[in-house]
């Protein structure tokens, strides 16, 4: 009896070893992780102050720096309609226009592409402009502040 | 009279080279989930214990928005978008790390249960967004392959422009040669052109993104037979492709878990997998 014993266990780990799979269970799910790294991105500085302006007013060009970690990683750009109901897109009534320098765009509520492939610990440099809107029916102490935000993702 | 408008993103009037920077931090960069079952409720971090981990090395409190995306403009090869990101989500949307500290993303799948649902190889994003504060927003996309469990009896069309059939083969040993079947599918309405290559022998496309772990790759894409040859599937037919085993029956190749992928390949610039492995 206790040599069947043996002779069961002795079994089971040459299954265990030999076919692995077969412990998987059917529907247990796996994972491998294929890329063991950190995503890292940073930007500074880490505030535009744009104030308050006249309608058609013109910002210049504000400098910011988006730096990446130690993944070849590629930058995306999108911003938000206005807090107060104005809207991105080009300069018109209650419409405002957010200009990129370098790459030069418009910037819209979709991603668009900054830097297709920054280099791992580089910096990406882009400028930013707000072009006022030409005019406005929400009311001059209505808050418009919008939002601005940078994604780091995979090169394609 | 010139009016004044409330632009205000922040009240800090700022200087770029004396700005105060903020980062955002995660880790893993990339992962695939193998083996998903359509209906099956999965915690990834309970059945894995892959999770996101967030790092906050700020010195405040900060929060961090967790969300699912689809992929847009150029995938993975042999990956397609995830037809609807709603079947990942993260179990909290919103996460609160403390400074100098690290929290977690726990993700959660479910695919539909339906038969098509299964042999299918798709990307989601998961996406952690965090703010400085002010309005300046940083987001980090982990590119997530999920891979939908493998079945060769299924009811209808799998999901998808091209599509396989099952989309994995398992021989369990190097003896023998054993000839398998995937089906191959155009569920498009006009004819295309096919062609299937080695994940071996593309030097375009990063290994370690496609191998399962603990699995090694094969050490040579003749270890398998099967046609090189471009060949047409009219619309929404499907075509049966042949793989071979040629791997040498020799000890030194038993006992390891070996792997190939093979990359499914059309005229319109779509794309499938078929992973194929030895024990």
């Amino acid at each position: 009896m206790k040599k069947l014993m043996v002779l069961f266990m002795v079994t089971l780990l040459a299954v265990a070893f030999y076919c692995p799979n077969l412990w998987a269970g059917d529907d247990v799910i796996a994972t491998t992780v294929t890329l063991d790294a950190i995503y890292e991105v940073a930007l500074a500085p880490d505030v535009w102050d744009i104030g308050a302006q006249a309608l058609e007013h013109v910002t210049a060009f504000v400098t910011f720096t988006a730096t990446v970690g130690n993944i070849a990683t590629k930058l995306q750009i999108k911003a938000a309609d206005g807090d107060g109901a104005w809207s991105l897109g080009t300069v018109g009534a209650d419409e405002f226009r957010l200009e990129v320098e370098d790459p030069v765009l418009d910037l819209t509520t979709e991603d668009q592409v900054l830097g297709a492939s920054v280099t791992e610990y580089e910096d990406l440099g882009f400028a930013l402009k707000y072009h006022m809107p030409s005019s406005d029916t929400l009311g001059a102490t209505v808050a418009q502040g919008f939002d601005v935000t940078v994604t780091a993702g995979a090169v394609d | 009279m010139i009016k004044l408008f409330l632009i205000l993103i922040l009240i800090l009037s700022t200087f770029p080279g004396l700005a105060p920077a903020f980062g955002l931090k995660v880790s893993p960069a990339a992962f695939i989930v193998h083996n998903v079952r359509p209906g099956q409720i999965y915690d990834v971090y309970q059945e894995t214990g892959t999770r996101l981990t967030i790092y906050n090395d700020g010195p405040t409190s900060r929060k961090y928005n967790l969300s699912v995306e689809q992929k847009s403009g150029k995938k993975l090869t042999g990956y397609q978008s995830i037809p609807d990101p709603r079947w990942c989500w993260f179990e909290n949307a919103e996460v609160e790390v403390a400074g100098e500290s690290i929290g977690y993303g726990h993700i959660k799948i479910q695919i539909p249960d339906e038969e098509k649902y299964y042999n299918q190889s798709w990307l989601a994003l998961f996406v952690v967004k965090g703010s400085s504060g002010g309005r300046m927003s940083l987001a980090i996309q982990v590119q997530v392959q999920i891979e939908t469990k493998s079945k060769d009896s299924v009811g209808e069309n799998p999901a998808g422009i091209i599509a396989v059939k099952p989309n994995m083969l398992h021989f369990p040993s190097t003896r023998g040669r054993k000839l398998k079947v995937i089906q191959i599918y155009n569920n498009d309405d006009i004819d295309h052109t096919y062609w299937v290559t080695s994940l071996l022998q593309r030097e375009d496309l990063r290994i370690a993104a496609y191998l399962t772990q603990n699995y090694r790759p094969m050490l040579t894409p003749e270890w398998l037979s099967y046609n090189k040859d471009k060949f047409v599937i009219k619309a929404n037919e499907s075509k049966d492709f042949l793989i071979c085993p040629s791997i040498p029956d020799r000890i030194k190749y038993r006992r390891r878990q070996w792997e190939d992928v093979l990359i499914v390949e059309t005229d319109d610039g779509l794309s499938g997998i078929i992973r194929v492995r030895f024990y």
